[in-house]
């Protein structure tokens, strides 16, 4: 007993050892904040609650080295280059690192100077009602040519909140529509480290853009947001790269790779690596960039407590933020759209000499089908209208073919069905169009970037050939546009026009304008539909399951159709996820049988014809729709999974859909989920 | 056919739909030899980690429960089916590699301690197997268990390490009984030449041994299925009773290997290195391919290193990989339960049963080749022969579709044999009449006169000396070489001509006789295949007879050459003609001629160089030799400037991308 007590005596004192450190900064009407100089940890306590977040690991508990000691336990690491090419990691608590902070208000500028590596870095911490910002970047460092050594990458409080085990705990990353980690020892030996917005070509080498064969690529990262939740309805944060997150990566660590701790981090590029090649065999040396990227860090931290400790708290906060920032608008109209059909008119297949037009479906087959599909509200996305049929047409779209549709016909169509969409893709070129060549980008080693036997082309270039061939798809008086491709990557060009991937960013989300395939968050705000959203993660296999994070923040504010349903290979599963996530389905319909395409750039589409298609598509059009009519418009506020597998969609306007993937029917509360299916249940009545 | 990621002969796109949320595309054979992308037949259930290190083997039995050869922990683990775990026996394994189950028993091959122990289902020992003593086991042979597989009798088979001989066979008691299923060396040309070269101890190293099977699987009546690693063709056996194996050729094989298992419907599930999962259905066809390697990241369904692969009576497939610890458990979908169904009815010849199934399949997947087999084959038994033509022509399957042109041509046939005969009695008649009139009143003397004119214009004439080639070849050549009785303009025409031959020859033979697919014809690659070959061996005639006092000029060969070629020139087209109108059944009209042009066109050959440069048989016969030598000669020396050029500009670009580099 005695012992017991001294040990708790002596456990007592450590910690007040260890607390001494950190001394009071600043605190607001949430919040008080402690900071400690020596390792620019935060540690904040919440003032009506008994919350207290920490921003790394305070305590040294023999479980890591040296070098893992110190990036666990300090608020910034940079990860530099020597001059003979080794990377290497130095910490802000390491002894050849002096720091001087200033406060001023509610803000904290400090200035880390690492004496041994030769360089310094700043960064500001702005204390706010939420939490608190980071700021940081390329004017906050400074380099001395001295010894040779080049800043790689910056870390800000990389185990904000890492823990070795919780109940109900776990991280979520921003891997395709979201998912969530489990916090605690995990089976998987490989970390998870993404770019935010996918690969940039122009850095990646050409080699590691195309995924082997036979493989799926992984969902990237559609949005600079991840989070932890230390414990559910109780403590989390979650973090928003505000600025800067076209050169971020986010990292996230399962419990047992390398340390016992399960963290996720945001990773800042400074200078990128990148693999430069010596001859055509592939010999390449690992350097990295000169210069520094144009690099601005923002991040806010936004701490979450009780009930808004969970993802879909962090879902409505981010759109809370989107919108606030005008990124995010209430773009659904008044005319119902609840199916996207994807028409397909025509394809091209090469042959000894010239090719065969093959048509799919005219003009006139597609008011026939149509015609058997009222009662239904759809759009309609048409694809292979060109001249050159589908694969061979971009990044020329125009003129339309005139097997499809006489010009007159064409105008007189699209001037009374404003819910038709023309797929275009002006990021892409085929290898058979020429003129092109300039056009293409080219990457740092100054090879022309090419992925699946396209050529992908300066951004700049997307941008000219959309305006110059927007005003012809005006003439025909089409006004909705699909962009293929545009929305969903992200790249730098070193080549004839060199862009920065930020410049890029910039160009295209002001260039575009209509429906876009998947697109990252800086296009949603010129995006009137999203086509084939991730309604699905990467499954990593730390992952415990995807949640709809993505959906979340687009719910009520931008219509996402699913990827076509066609080749699905569980219809039943499939229209049940959308049903919980909120997204309406597609289908690739054609007059034509499929067959015809064999042999063609579009073999993959193997099942299409519409005399076969028409009742799955009203059956599951009327499946779905029977659920989400009753929340058009409506924004999801919260989102949850019960252990028996049910899932509960709460919406703004108090519908609650209930879905059961099982296969028996299950009972939550007084309500009763069937068996693969759903309950849509107003408030009041549960 | 081999599966090497890169040679996949899929169209793969940038864009393509990915077929729903899982890390790995399925494949299936389509049409015209193309593999093609299909909707999942497989999806990863879950990924479960139990506590084992390496382990070789897995085995699952009826109640659910997977038992694992836990190679690296030296014992037997049991899961049941509630994913507790249990060692199953107290025995002290040493290398437990193979383990099989049974109704009642146990069956670990021990290859540490050279031995098969066989247990009750409570982990008893009840017998250790060790190396057979019977003399018949050969007195050299090893005995180093890796895999055992027991039949519905409680026969062994046990794959032994080193086993050239094939599956050692024990019966219920343990005693040897044969062996079975060994591999064929597999001779190379390089091999032959090493050995004919190599003498003494390096010629010991290259003695033949065929490689030993890999794994085994039996199926409910006890045929026995091997896989060899290592083996390009013929990688999966399947031995009948008389231990032949009748998935020769038949199967889609693949080098690496590793395990193989069945189902209840005896499709064969086999998983190689790289993590591809291939199923092919009981006759060997081609089924699906999933699966893939996880290279970058560990993501659920991907395998770094899979060791044993079973199919549990659910029709889930298990598969252990030893590098991860762990076992992925793919469950079939609802199309693979379509397509497995609709194969079964296929396999055992109900075809007008499987038929809706089939085209439900097809709906789904319009490129789906055994869809077309199975439906063309049921639409031949509904009679309806022109859908199956056109069925068994996309499936490719040469026989079947020259039975049903036969029943189609047949049918035309018969329709319109008297209006066929009565066309020609009429066609005789007209032309009797005209003739008859025709020497009466002369009423086609300007129509003759103008063809008398026409064969007077040189090139027409030209031409026409073709025909005199034919049955004349000495004064032919004769003529050619001494009086340039053919102009170098109807020559070339003539080469011309061989080159638009050729493509009619693609595009026109009838497809029972044709071999190249018309959609990867490359005008290039054609007209080279054609123009080089002539190009060299003209050259070479030329060179060779210089120096070899013949008379013949460049210009004669040239013009001579083209006119050697006369057999094939005149009557190719005719058998191109009557190629579309023949079956399997009277495939000796095509075949035969064509030989017999083949035949004609070398004597013409011959006797061009013969006469040509002016030789004695003796002396045409080694001019041809050393022309052969010659083109030969050529080839090497055109590869090695080839391969000098390309690494000399290898050299220059990385100097050149060094001090780019270095500046």
């Amino acid at each position: 007993m005695n012992r017991r007590i001294i040990f708790v005596i002596i456990v007592f004192l450590c910690a007040c050892i260890a607390l001494s450190n950190f001394e009071k900064v600043y605190e607001n009407d949430n919040y008080t904040y402690f900071f400690d100089s020596h390792s620019l940890l935060l540690r904040i306590e919440q003032k009506n609650g008994d919350n207290v977040w920490h921003t790394g690991i305070e305590q040294d508990d023999g479980f890591l080295n040296d070098e893992w000691q110190a990036f666990s336990s300090s608020g910034m690491t940079v990860e530099y280059m020597t001059g003979d090419m080794q990377s290497k990691k130095v910490s802000a608590s390491s002894d050849t690192c002096s720091i001087t902070v200033q406060v001023k208000g509610n803000m904290l500028q400090i200035n880390a100077q690492f004496r041994e590596q030769g360089f310094s870095v700043g960064m500001e911490i702005l204390f706010n009602e939420q939490g608190f910002e980071v700021t940081s970047g390329k004017n906050f460092i400074s380099e001395s040519s001295d010894t040779g050594n080049r800043i790689m990458n910056l870390y800000f409080f990389p185990f904000f909140e890492a823990a070795i085990k919780s109940d109900n705990g776990y991280v979520f990353i921003p891997d395709g529509s979201g998912s969530i980690m489990k916090i605690g020892k995990s089976n998987a030996k490989k970390p998870y480290i993404q770019r935010v917005y996918g690969y940039d070509y122009g850095t990646a080498d050409t080699a590691s853009l195309s995924t082997g064969y036979g493989i799926n690529p992984a969902k990237k990262i559609k949005i600079p947001v991840y989070g932890v939740v230390s414990q559910e309805d109780k403590k989390g944060f979650m973090s928003i790269v505000k600025q800067g997150d076209e050169y971020t990566e986010i990292l996230a660590y399962p419990g047992g790779v390398i340390t016992p701790y399960t963290w996720i981090s945001a990773r800042y590029i400074v200078r990128q690596m990148y693999k430069k090649f010596l001859d055509k065999k592939g010999t390449a040396v690992l350097v990295s960039t000169q210069e520094p990227y144009d690099l601005t860090v923002k991040t806010g931290f936004i701490l979450l407590c009780s009930q808004d400790a969970n993802y879909s708290s962090m879902a409505v906060k981010y759109r809370e933020y989107l919108e606030e920032n005008n990124m995010l608008s209430e773009k659904f109209s008044s005319e119902k759209a609840l199916l996207r059909l994807d028409v397909m008119a025509a394809e091209t297949r090469n042959r000894v000499i010239g090719k065969d037009y093959i048509q799919m479906t005219s003009l006139k087959e597609l008011k026939e089908i149509t015609g058997m599909l009222n009662g239904l509200d759809y759009i309609i996305n048409i694809f292979g209208y060109s001249k050159d049929g589908y694969s061979q047409s971009f990044p020329v779209h125009l003129p339309v073919s005139q097997s499809f549709a006489g010009l007159k016909e064409l105008k007189e169509f699209n001037l009374s069905n404003k819910n038709v969409f023309y797929m275009v893709d002006y990021t892409l070129a085929n290898k058979e169009k020429t003129g092109f060549g300039a056009d293409v980008a080219q990457n740092i080693s100054k090879q022309f970037i090419t992925s699946w036997g396209y050529r992908i082309l300066s951004p700049e270039v997307s941008a000219n050939l959309y305006k110059n061939e927007q005003k012809k798809f005006e003439e025909l008086n089409i006004t909705n546009l699909s962009f293929r491709t545009t929305g969903e990557v992200l790249y730098s060009d070193y080549g004839k026009r060199p862009l920065s991937r930020g410049q890029a960013k910039q160009i295209i989300s002001s260039s575009f304008n209509g429906a876009f395939y998947n697109p990252n968050v800086y296009l949603w705000k010129s995006c009137s539909a999203i086509f084939d959203i991730d309604t699905d993660s990467s499954g990593y296999i730390f992952e415990k399951r995807s949640v709809p994070f993505l959906q979340i923040l687009l719910s009520g504010k931008i219509p996402c159709f699913s990827k076509p349903l066609n080749f699905t290979s569980d219809l039943g599963n499939e229209l049940l996820k959308l049903v919980e996530f909120g997204v309406y389905p597609s289908f690739i319909i054609t007059q034509e049988s499929s067959l015809k395409l064999l042999e063609t750039p579009s073999q993959w589409i193997s099942s299409s014809e519409f005399s076969s298609w028409q009742d799955t598509v009203r059956s599951s059009y009327d499946f779905v729709n029977e659920a989400l009519k009753e929340v058009y418009g409506c924004g999801i506020i919260s989102h949850e999974i019960f252990e028996n597998g049910i899932s509960k969609t709460r919406y703004s306007n108090d519908v609650v859909i209930f879905v059961n993937y099982g296969t028996q029917s299950m009972e939550y509360g007084s309500i009763e989920v069937p068996a693969r299916g759903y309950r849509v249940v107003k408030d009041g009545e549960i | 056919m081999k599966i090497k990621p890169l040679t996949l002969l899929v169209i793969l796109l940038f864009f393509a739909v990915s077929y729903a949320d899982v890390p790995y595309k399925t494949y299936t054979m389509g049409p015209n030899g193309f593999i093609v992308e299909t909707r999942n037949a497989f999806v990863p259930e879950k990924v479960f980690f139990p506590s084992v290190m390496n382990a070789e083997d897995i085995f699952v039995d009826k109640d659910g429960s997977i038992y694992v050869a836990d190679t690296g922990n030296m014992r037997v683990l049991k899961i049941k089916s509630d994913m507790s775990e249990e060692v199953f026996s107290d025995y002290m394994f040493f290398m437990p590699t193979g383990i099989f189950v049974t109704d009642e028993l146990v069956y670990v091959a021990d290859s540490g301690s050279f031995s098969v122990c066989v247990f009750n289902k409570s982990g008893e020992l009840l017998k250790e197997l060790g190396r057979p003593s019977q003399p018949l086991f050969g007195s050299k042979n090893q005995f180093i268990p890796l895999k055992v597989a027991v039949d519905a009798r409680n026969n062994i088979y046990i794959i032994s390490e080193g086993s050239t001989d094939g599956i050692v066979c024990l019966n219920s008691d343990g005693e040897f009984m044969n062996y079975l299923g060994a591999n064929r060396p597999d001779v190379s040309l390089k091999m032959l030449l090493q050995r004919i070269i190599f003498t003494g101890a390096k010629g010991q190293f290259l003695k033949l041994r065929p490689p030993s099977p890999t794994n085994i699987a039996i199926d409910a009546d006890g045929i026995i299925y091997t896989c060899t690693y290592g083996l390009e063709t013929n990688s999966i056996k399947k031995f009948n009773i008389a231990g032949v194996n009748i998935f020769e050729n038949r199967i889609f094989g693949d080098p690496d290997i590793v395990d193989i298992g069945l189902d209840d419907l005896n499709n064969v599930y086999a998983v190689d290195s790289n993590g591809f999962i291939v199923v092919s259905n009981s006759l060997g066809d081609l089924l699906f391919i999933f699966g893939n390697k996880d290279s970058l990241a560990e993501r659920k369904g991907l395998l770094t290193n899979p060791s044993a692969l079973e199919v549990a009576g659910d029709g889930r497939v298990y598969v252990l990989d030893k590098e991860k610890n762990s076992i992925t458990v793919f469950k079939p979908t609802d199309f693979a339960d379509l397509v497995f169904r609709a194969d079964n009815m296929y396999i055992q010849g109900l075809y007008l049963q499987g038929k809706d199934e089939w085209q439900k399949v097809q709906t789904l997947n319009s490129s789906f080749l055994l869809s077309y087999k199975a439906l063309a084959k049921a639409y031949f038994k509904e009679g309806m022969y022109g859908q199956s033509l056109e069925y068994f022509r996309l499936s490719q399957d040469k026989g079947e579709y020259s039975e049903s042109f036969w029943q189609i041509r047949n049918e035309w046939l018969q329709k319109n044999l008297s209006v066929i005969f009565i066309g020609f009695v009429a066609v005789f008649i007209l032309y009797k009449l005209l003739r008859f009139i025709d020497r009466k009143k002369n009423i086609f003397s300007s129509l003759k006169l103008f063809f008398v004119k026409l064969s007077r214009v040189k090139l027409i004439n030209d031409l026409l000396f073709l025909k005199y080639m034919l049955f004349h070849p000495i004064d032919g050549y004769y003529e050619i070489r001494r009086k340039n009785r053919i102009s170098l303009v109807s020559a070339t025409v003539l080469y011309i001509y061989l080159f638009f031959l050729e493509l009619f020859k693609i595009f026109f033979t009838g497809f029972i006789f044709s071999s190249v697919s018309v959609y990867r014809v490359n005008l290039f690659e054609v007209a080279a295949g054609i123009y080089l070959p002539v190009a060299v061996l003209l050259l070479s005639n030329y060179l060779i007879s210089e120096i070899n006092s013949g008379e013949g000029r460049l210009r004669d060969i040239y013009t001579a050459g083209a006119y050697a070629l006369a057999p094939y020139i005149v009557f190719e087209p005719f058998l191109i003609i009557i190629s579309n109108v023949l079956t399997y059944n009277e495939a000796f009209l095509y075949t035969f001629p064509q030989y017999v042009v083949i035949g004609w066109t070398l004597i013409l050959l011959f006797l061009m160089v013969k006469q040509i440069h002016n030789y004695t048989v003796g002396e045409a016969v080694k001019n041809i030799l050393l022309t052969l030598f010659m083109v030969f000669i050529i080839i090497i020396i055109v590869f090695i400037i080839f391969v000098l050029f390309t690494q000399e500009a290898e050299f220059l670009q990385s100097i050149f991308r060094e001090v780019i580099l270095r500046e």
